[in-house]
């Protein structure tokens, strides 16, 4: 199977006029189901970015991989996606796309816990205090996205800098942190709510947006929903799932309602943002409904469209130029 | 990786306890509603590994350009000995060029190379003649012209190894820049292309040969260094063995194979000698340089011999010893 893989990459690497891999395919491998190339070579240039929440990597990156008659992807791990968040390096790619979980890496000594007794936000008696950004993120992610840079979000990617950049969130529309309270526009909530290998029905409240093409009215899916406060206000919904969390206040503040969106546009200064809640693991990943719903994502948000859509509908999040 | 959100903490934990990285995707059920804080939940202990590994080394780890069966390769580096001393961020090639900039390398305390750059679709070009027929090379092969690297890159990896950044480069990092960046051969000691005919030191050589699942005795020939520290005599291994032109008079010697190619003049000039090196150390300007030429596939992913040589050298080359050392016996690569 692993020669068989291999064998496969390379012979569509040969296809694709690669002469020096075309050499050396490996001994004794025969005919193999046709895979797509390691990194795919279509003309979206994509910037995978993953790190800080673990994940099934092969069958992950195979999905990108076979998306590979459109895009050509780069994985870069965080912190060090971090350095291509600025107008600098925006024309080595045409979209970020966000499996991340970037913000408060302990071991980075981003992070650390102080007490904080008899609160029942914080049952063990501890909380998360968390740096802001690096100076130069701070500078350099606002003007990227003033340069109208496509971003799609995918699922625990909405974990990022929950607690120290509440621009951040914006850019997004939602914040979750499954493991500590968060206070998001003034508002305290309790851990945020994970529910795995959930079965849900997905249904597209947005018919006409290039996203959901192909999708027809529904889906469903079995994947990890979450509880997490969303900014319905902010956001244009695509998709809502008929999943909802037995106990509300567990994980949200009693001041604020459950969201069940599931997909979402929106703006952010000029840049288009699609954020897809649904991606956990390999039950998504291999559901065709959803495969369909990212590679939409990832095209709508490379493209001219969606960019001209953004510019003309902007959402000012960072207040200065100089922020 | 210790993490601060619960869940994540959480399974992360269930992967460093598991080592079965399928468990990483699906948290299981039975916490529904959030997990609990991340105190609460198993501790990950220092130096046993883990997703992206857990320890002091930060090591930028760079591919693309090569096909590899990817989750075994990362699986090296998550568990121990590697995942123990290192803790690695992954940059695929052409991005990871812009870390060459002096300023975003200083995050990292070594560079790991497993990719095959400058050799991408964008920057090889079919050769034509004043006709603008295709040029075959004498092997039957379509001829090539490569861009150059970029300026910035150039400027950027001058600065880098003036400055003593450690590089560490596998297997078929040895084919970047074959074509395009004599300097770069230099860095690494060695120049392959298994597909083309290359140039190398003004000689003219036939394409590179390699030599797929070749169960080769890997002998220390300096057991001195700290890198051959842990192998013994040497150790036996199947993996995929190299004939390239290797610049033996500006390497230091650390293993040899006893492989030798049938014929030797199928992938060299004809008054070249086949070099066995198998591992070697060097500097370039300042920094201190290893090259393995070991590590195609599982089968030396997995051999516990590949696995101490690969933490060895990390460890090695990140060590104040041999930037000390480097900078003692410094060797000038770039003019200016």
């Amino acid at each position: 199977m692993r020669k068989l893989l291999v064998f496969a990459a390379v012979a569509a690497m040969a296809a694709l006029s690669a002469p020096l891999i075309a050499q050396n395919p490996a001994r004794g491998a025969g005919p193999a189901q046709r895979r797509m190339a390691q990194g795919g070579s279509g003309p979206i240039r994509m910037l995978l970015i993953t790190k800080a929440h673990p994940y099934e990597r092969e069958p992950y990156y195979q999905m990108f991989d076979s998306m590979g008659a459109d895009i050509t992807w780069m994985h870069v791990d965080q912190p060090a996606a971090e350095a291509f968040m600025t107008p600098k390096y925006a024309n080595r790619y045409d979209v970020a796309l966000f499996y991340d979980m970037n913000g408060a890496q302990q071991e980075l000594g981003r992070s650390r816990r102080e007490p904080a007794p008899n609160n029942p936000f914080y049952p063990n008696g501890t909380r998360m205090v968390v740096d802001p950004p690096s100076a130069d993120l701070q500078r350099g992610y606002p003007e990227l996205l003033r340069m109208g840079k496509g971003m799609v979000f995918t699922h625990h990617a909405l974990a990022s800098w929950p607690h120290s950049w509440p621009e951040y969130i914006e850019v997004m529309g939602g914040a979750c942190d499954w493991g500590n309270s968060i206070t998001t526009r003034g508002v305290q909530h309790p851990n945020s709510g994970f529910f795995p290998m959930t079965p849900q029905r997905i249904t597209v409240v947005d018919k006409t947006h290039p996203i959901t093409q192909g999708l027809g009215d529904s889906f469903d899916i079995i994947d990890e929903a979450y509880a997490c406060p969303y900014y319905e206000d902010s956001v244009t919904p695509l998709l809502r799932t008929d999943f909802k969390p037995a106990d509300h206040n567990r994980n949200l503040s009693p001041n604020w309602k459950y969201s069940n969106l599931a997909a979402w546009v929106k703006s952010a200064e000029n840049s288009p943002v699609a954020y897809i809640q649904m991606g956990h693991g390999p039950a998504a990943w291999a559901n065709e409904p959803y495969r369909k719903l990212l590679l939409n994502a990832i095209k709508w948000a490379a493209s001219p469209e969606a960019l001209a859509w953004a510019k003309a509908n902007p959402k000012r999040i960072f207040k200065s130029s100089t922020n | 990786m210790k993490c601060m959100l619960g869940k994540a903490a959480f399974v992360a934990a269930a992967v460093t306890l598991c080592a079965m990285p399928i468990i990483a995707g699906q948290a299981p059920a039975g916490r529904q509603g959030g997990a609990q804080p991340a105190a609460a939940g198993p501790a990950q202990g220092q130096g046993r590994g883990g997703f992206g590994g857990s320890g002091d080394t930060r090591v930028l780890l760079i591919t693309k350009g090569h096909p590899y069966d990817r989750e075994p390769f990362y699986q090296l580096f998550d568990q121990p000995p590697v995942g123990a001393s290192a803790r690695w961020t992954h940059v695929e090639q052409p991005a990871a060029e812009v870390f060459f900039d002096p300023a975003l390398a200083r995050d990292y305390d070594v560079f790991v190379f497993y990719d095959l750059n400058g050799n991408q679709g964008d920057r090889r070009h079919a050769r034509v003649d004043k006709t603008g027929k295709p040029v075959v090379n004498k092997d039957g092969t379509p001829a090539f012209t490569w861009d150059p690297p970029p300026a910035d890159l150039v400027a950027n990896t001058k600065a880098l190894l003036r400055q003593g950044k450690p590089m560490v480069f596998l297997h078929h990092a040895s084919a970047s820049w074959a074509h395009s960046w004599p300097e770069f051969q230099e860095v690494m000691g060695i120049s392959c292309d298994w597909g083309q005919p290359l140039r190398a030191r003004g000689v003219d050589h036939p394409k590179s040969g390699f030599f797929q699942n070749t169960r080769q005795r890997i002998t220390v020939v300096d057991k001195a260094h700290p890198i051959t520290q842990g192998l013994g005599d040497g150790f036996e291994i199947v993996d995929e063995s190299y004939n390239c032109p290797i610049f033996e008079d500006s390497v230091h010697p650390l293993l040899r194979t006893d492989f030798t190619p049938k014929d030797v003049s199928l992938n060299l000039n004809s008054k070249s000698k086949f070099s066995n090196l198998a591992g070697w150390v060097k500097t370039a300007e300042n920094s201190p340089i290893v090259y393995i030429q070991l590590g195609h596939d599982r089968q030396a992913w997995e051999n516990p011999a590949f696995r101490t040589l690969l933490d060895n050298a990390i460890r090695w080359a990140a060590s104040p010893d041999a930037m000390a050392w480097a900078k003692k016996n410094p060797k000038k690569i770039f003019k200016n």
